[in-house]
Formats: C-alpha cells, structure tokens, sequence
C-alpha cells in the first residue's frame, strides 16, 4: 500500500486537448478518495494516468514516493475496476480472478487460497467456476472487485463502477465497497458523477471541472463551505439555490441583498464567515441557499428574513418533499453554472428565465407540509447558512 | 392488412428464386441426373446406375486428384488462419501512415487470380525472379524448378494462393478486432501481461468466431481450387499437382466425359458439405460452452 501524488501533472491529448492541467493532489495511504465533476471534465483521464494506460504529459505522479510516469502498468501494480468491468469472457470467475496472480508467477495453491478468501468476502464463491456470461451485473461487479482485491495491490482505482448497475443495487454495492475498502485500508481512487457516491464513500473528494481541481475536501465539508461557485452548484442534490442579486448598504446594519421586490438581510454569522462581502456593497453578488435551509415561517420570522413566489411543482418524495417556488431572483448564469449544471438544456431554461426575470428556487420541507400548485408561498431562509460568491471569477467571497 | 394477397411475398421472391432455379438448382440437378449416365457432351446418356461412382474408385487419378486437393487444403488453411491474423494485428495499430500499409497487403486481392498467377508463373520459373533472389542471398545453390519440380509444384502453388489470400482474410480479422473492447486489453495491462500475454489472452479467444470462419471460408475455398492450379501449373508436372476441379475439368471438357465428370462433382460437392457442417459444430459447440 502507497500514498499517490499528482504533481502538477498535465494531460494533453495529440489533439491539443488539455484534459487535465496542473492537477497537484495527495491521496494519503489508505485514503478513499473520490473524483468528480461534470461529463468530460478529465476524471477518467486523471485515473488511466495513474494506472498508466495513458502518458502523463507534464508534471509527476508518485506512487508510495517512487516516480512512476515511465513505469508500464504492470510495474506499477496498481488494480483496476472498470465501468464496463472488462472480465474476460473465455475464462472462469475463478481464473478471472487469478488471473493477475498467475502472470505474477504465485504459486497455485495460494492463488486458489487468495481466490477463495475474496470469493469469500464478496459472495462468489458458488459462482467461481461459471463464465462471466453466466452471471448477472451485479455479480460480474463483484468479480471485478474481486479481481482488484486477490491482488493486494498498492493502490485500487475505480472508473464508475457502479454506473452500470440498478438503483437498488447501486446502493448495496455503495456500501459494501466503502466497507471494504475501510477493511483492506488500501489506497483507493475512485471515479464517479453520482452525487451519492461522491457524498457517503470516501475520505474527501476532489471536484474537477474541465481538467482543473477546484476543491479535495472531506465530503461534509465540500458541501458546507464550497470554495468557488462551481463547486456550489455542482455538490448537492437538488442543488443550491444560486441567484444573481443586488448587494445594497443599509445604514445602521448589515448589506441587504435585493430580490425582486422582496429583501434579505445578510445576518453577522453570514458576515462573519463571508467578510468579503462587505466589498462588494453596492454591487451584485452571487448568494446561495441549499434547498433545506428553509422554514416555514411565523410570527417570530423577521422582515427581511423570507422569499414569497407561486408554487410551480411539488415533489414528494415521502421522507422529505421538494417545492419548487417561482421567486422574483435573478439565476447565476456564468460559466461555472453552465458546468455545474452540465445540461445544455437546463441550463438554456435558467438563461431564459434569467432573461425575464424570476427564477424557480427548490426548498425542501418535512413530508406533512403540502402546499398546492398555484399557492402563494412565503418561504423562511435560513440566511446565516447562505453562501456569496464573487459573480466574475466565482469565488467565495471569504 | 390492406389488400394482401398470399402471393404478394412470392412476387417479391419470384426474380431471385427464377435466377437461382436456372442458373443454380437446374444445373445441380442436372449434375445429378447425369451423374449416373454416361452421358458425352456429343451425345445423350444411357442410365448406368452407380457405374461412375464405382468408375471413380478404381480411378488412380481421381484418388491422386483427391489426395492433392486435401494436402493443398492443409497446406493453404492453417497459413490462411494464422498469417492475416497476425497481420491484422500488426496494421491495427494506430502508427502514423499505417493506412498504406494496409492497402499494400489488401492490394493483391482486387488483382485478377490469373494475372496474380501469371505473374507468380514468371517470377517462379527456373530463370525467374524468384531463384535469382533466393541465389543472390545465397540460401541455394542451383535454381529450383519451383513449378517444374513435381516435388515443389504443389507447394508453389500453396504459397502463392496463401499470398494471394492474405488481405482477404486480412480484413475479416480487421472488422473482428475492431469489435473488441479497449478495456479488455487495458485491464490485461493492469494485470501485468505484456503485448504477448495480451494477444493470447484477448486477440486470441475473442477472434475465436472469425478464425473459424476464415478456416471456413478459406478451406471451402481451398477444396474448389482451379485457376491457381490451372495457370501455375496445369495440374503437372506429372499431375503431381493436379487437384480434384482440375481433374473433372479435365474429364469433362477435354475427356468430354460428362457422366463421369459430374460424379466427380457430386463427390467435391458433398466434401464442401462436410467442411460446411463441421465448422457449425465447431461453432455451435463454442457458443454452447
Ligand atoms: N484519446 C483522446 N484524445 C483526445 N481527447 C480526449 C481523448 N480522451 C479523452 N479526451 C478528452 O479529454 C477530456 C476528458 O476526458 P475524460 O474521459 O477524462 O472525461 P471524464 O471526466 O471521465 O468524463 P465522463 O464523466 O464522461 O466519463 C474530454 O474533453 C475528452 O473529450
Ligand atoms: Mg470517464
């Protein structure tokens, strides 16, 4: 087992694409970590560099402190599981996964014990003498897995591994992967676009957008203090409520953010964790809100403290139901947002109802709340948790 | 349906089954029809029942014509099994101006078989081409009767047609390889096996359908030789490479034994048959494991 150093390492293809560019990054030994980002960001590119399927074409990657970028794959005895688990389909589950170990020149009875054993571990040992044409997708993953385990190797890397599965069997899998990855305490990249996947599996994750990294954090962290506007919109499921507002002085107070005709008051803890805002007073900025920190108000709620819009749609999804709410704010439509939501579609819908002004916000409320479709809503923000970011290079404004 | 009329499917059929009814089952009827008389292309035939077949036994000839059609056809199929693989494997790679050589080893299969044999017939006579080279590097002494040599004839032939056929089969491989994943041979790499590893682990069992095929098509081919033979060598010397086509060509329109002839032809045709069957075993057998 290996830590594995990306150091400022670079990809460009023959075609001039820079699929990945200046990526300096370290994954601890025995660290989980998980790449995303959007289609086409460079995760697999980034991957197949450290397995050495593809030429690193600047920089350095080390493996457990050895330079690796002219090492073949072979020597650099790393496993790998791929999305379409590439098991060879003339061989046995057992042979599949020994296979690694005979070119190693193990001898057989320990290959048979170390078969075995992760048979064992992945339940597939009443499978181990079947071809792999005989077997369902969740069980040729599981031969995948198993092929990386029997061999003990000092880094596992994982291309989408599940993105072939069924929902239900993605979630199982979800879980018996990070659990065994936390037995073996092998060093573990792994790719994936599943927000789920990148939210409960690893140790942290890095956030990539067209080749760049923009932020390696543990999980909770990425999604409680997101360094730049992309990664904002990009974390979280649905995602963060993004809107373009004017940032107006208030004598005696803090900045007030202008949406439409309503206001909102940016609360000290705000401040506090956002002092750039300041700066910006007179100005717009980029302000967030996660669709959960939002209340039903009352009473108590202050002026200055709430967003009223038509409710558009209703999502029950029986824990939690989302509300989709046709607000007066303006969307973020930059760049990053266009990555972010990487779906020319959407993101065409957002542009044009940025143009008219209004956009739909989604807020998520306790299953016994229902409004109807067409209801006026005035909805609580929790306004010490929103997030303000620079709106021209979509920083984070601390 | 509107206005469907049992026929309408038959009217479709009707000009290719007319074809394949004159120019196809008319004449192996006929050829079975006349298999058992004994008929000449000057004259009608009595019915003899089973002489030809009997006739053939005793052929010395016909034996002689079978054995050298099935040497030829062990000669020519494991070389066309084999060889355009690892050919197809070589011009697979994605090296800058590989598309030329490519064309270069698929330009002998759009050349006609009789001027590619002409060709072949100069370049390999005893003052050809071929022994000035072969003497030049010093491999042999005195220049071979590569056509003339009943000892070498055959196995001429065998190598031109091998040469002849490469960029055929060349191109079945080149569309079997282009269907098989990346990933395999990524994930092969990732288990340690180098380019070697790689072709038996991978190229090999997944190009399984398409060698059975081009062992096939190759052998039926093979079987059916005529135009190599009959330009390289004629059958000779001494119908030391006189193949099985060669001989019923030579019964039938230069002995004008037409009865005997399409015995012959029968026999060829069941021989095909056999080939044709076996190869499904073999592939029925694959996909069943
Ligand atoms: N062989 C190649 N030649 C040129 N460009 C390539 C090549 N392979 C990938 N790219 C480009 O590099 C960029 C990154 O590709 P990569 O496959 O790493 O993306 P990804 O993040 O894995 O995307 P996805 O989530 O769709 O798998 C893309 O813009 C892609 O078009
Ligand atoms: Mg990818």
């Amino acid at each position: 087992m290996a830590n594995v150093v990306f150091d400022n390492v670079w990809k460009i293809y023959p075609d001039g694409t820079e699929a990945v560019k200046e990526l300096d990054l370290e994954i601890e030994d025995g660290e989980f970590v998980i790449l995303v980002g959007p289609s086409g960001c460079g995760k697999s590119t980034a991957l197949r560099m450290v397995a050495g399927l593809e030429d690193i074409s600047r920089g350095e990657l080390r493996i457990g402190e050895k330079v690796v970028n002219d090492l073949t794959p072979k020597e650099r005895d790393i496993a790998m599981v791929f999305q379409s688990y590439a098991l060879y389909p003339h061989m046995s589950v057992r042979d599949n996964m020994g296979f690694a170990l005979k070119l190693a020149k193990i001898d057989k009875d320990e290959i048979n014990r170390r078969v075995e054993e992760a048979a064992e571990i992945l339940d597939l040992t009443e499978f181990l003498d079947r071809k792999p044409k005989a077997l369902s997708g969740g069980q040729r993953q599981r031969v995948a897995m198993g092929r990386a385990i029997v061999r003990n190797p000092q880094a596992f890397l994982m291309d989408e591994p599940l993105s072939n599965l069924d929902a239900k069997l993605r979630v199982q899998m979800r879980s018996e992967i990070a659990q065994l990855q936390q037995n073996l305490g092998v060093t573990t990249i792994y790719v994936t676009h599943d927000q789920v996947e990148a939210m409960t599996m690893g140790d942290r994750v890095a956030v990539l957008k067209k080749g760049v990294l923009q932020q390696a954090e543990a999980p909770q962290r990425l999604y409680d203090k997101p360094d730049n506007l992309f990664v904002a919109g990009f974390i979280g499921s649905p995602s963060m409520n993004l809107m373009e507002a004017d940032l107006e002085s208030n004598p005696g107070g803090n900045p007030i953010l202008r949406v439409g005709e309503q206001t909102l008051e940016v609360p000290e803890e705000a401040m506090a964790e956002y002092p750039r805002v300041r700066d910006k007073v007179g100005g717009k900025v980029a302000a967030g809100i996660r669709p959960e920190h939002s209340f039903i108000p009352d009473a108590s709620t202050p002026e200055g403290g709430t967003l009223r819009g038509d409710v558009r749609l209703v999502e029950a999804l029986g824990s939690e139901v989302l509300v989709h709410v046709a607000t007066q704010a303006s969307p973020v439509v930059t760049e990053d947002m266009r990555e972010a939501v990487d779906d020319e579609e959407a993101f065409a819908r957002m542009e044009e109802s940025g143009a008219t002004g209004g956009m739909d916000m989604t807020f998520r409320f306790d299953p016994s709340f229902t409004p109807k479709v067409g209801d006026t809503l005035e909805v609580g923000v929790q306004r010490h948790r929103m997030h303000f970011f620079d709106l021209d290079d979509g920083q984070a404004l601390r | 349906m509107i206005g469907r009329r049992w026929y309408t499917p038959w009217l479709f059929l009707l000009p290719s089954l007319v074809l394949l009814g004159v120019f196809y089952w008319w004449p192996v009827l006929n050829t079975g029809i006349l298999s058992m008389t004994d008929a000449h292309t000057l004259r009608g035939g009595e019915f003899v029942g089973l002489e030809n077949f009997r006739r053939m036994v005793d052929d010395a000839f016909f034996w002689n014509a079978l054995e050298n059609s099935l040497l030829f056809t062990v000669g020519v199929v494991p070389a066309l099994v084999v060889l355009p693989l690892l050919l197809a494997v070589l011009v697979n790679t994605k090296l800058p101006g590989i598309a030329f050589f490519r064309t270069v080893f698929f330009s002998p299969v759009i050349a006609s078989m009789v001027v590619v044999a002409l060709i072949w017939s100069w370049m390999l006579r005893t003052d050809g081409l071929v022994n000035y080279v072969l003497q030049r590097l010093q491999i042999i002494n005195e220049p071979l009767g590569w056509l003339s040599d009943p000892s070498l004839a055959l196995i001429s032939v065998i190598v031109v047609t091998v040469w002849k056929g490469l960029g055929y089969y060349m191109v079945i491989y080149l569309a079997g390889l282009q269907n098989i994943p990346d990933d395999l041979y990524e994930a092969a790499s990732v288990d340690g096996a180098g380019p070697i590893r790689r072709f038996w682990t991978v190229t090999v069992p997944m190009m399984r359908p398409s060698m059975v095929l081009v062992g096939t098509l190759s052998a039926i081919n093979a079987i059916k030789v005529f135009t190599e033979v009959f330009v390289l060598t004629g059958g000779g010397p001494f119908r030391s490479s006189e193949t099985l086509v060669l001989y019923i060509y030579e019964r039938g329109f230069e002995g004008l034994e037409m009865g005997y002839a399409s015995a012959m032809s029968l026999s060829l045709f069941v021989l095909v048959l056999l080939f044709s069957l076996a190869s499904q075993w073999i592939t029925r057998r694959r996909a069943a494991l």
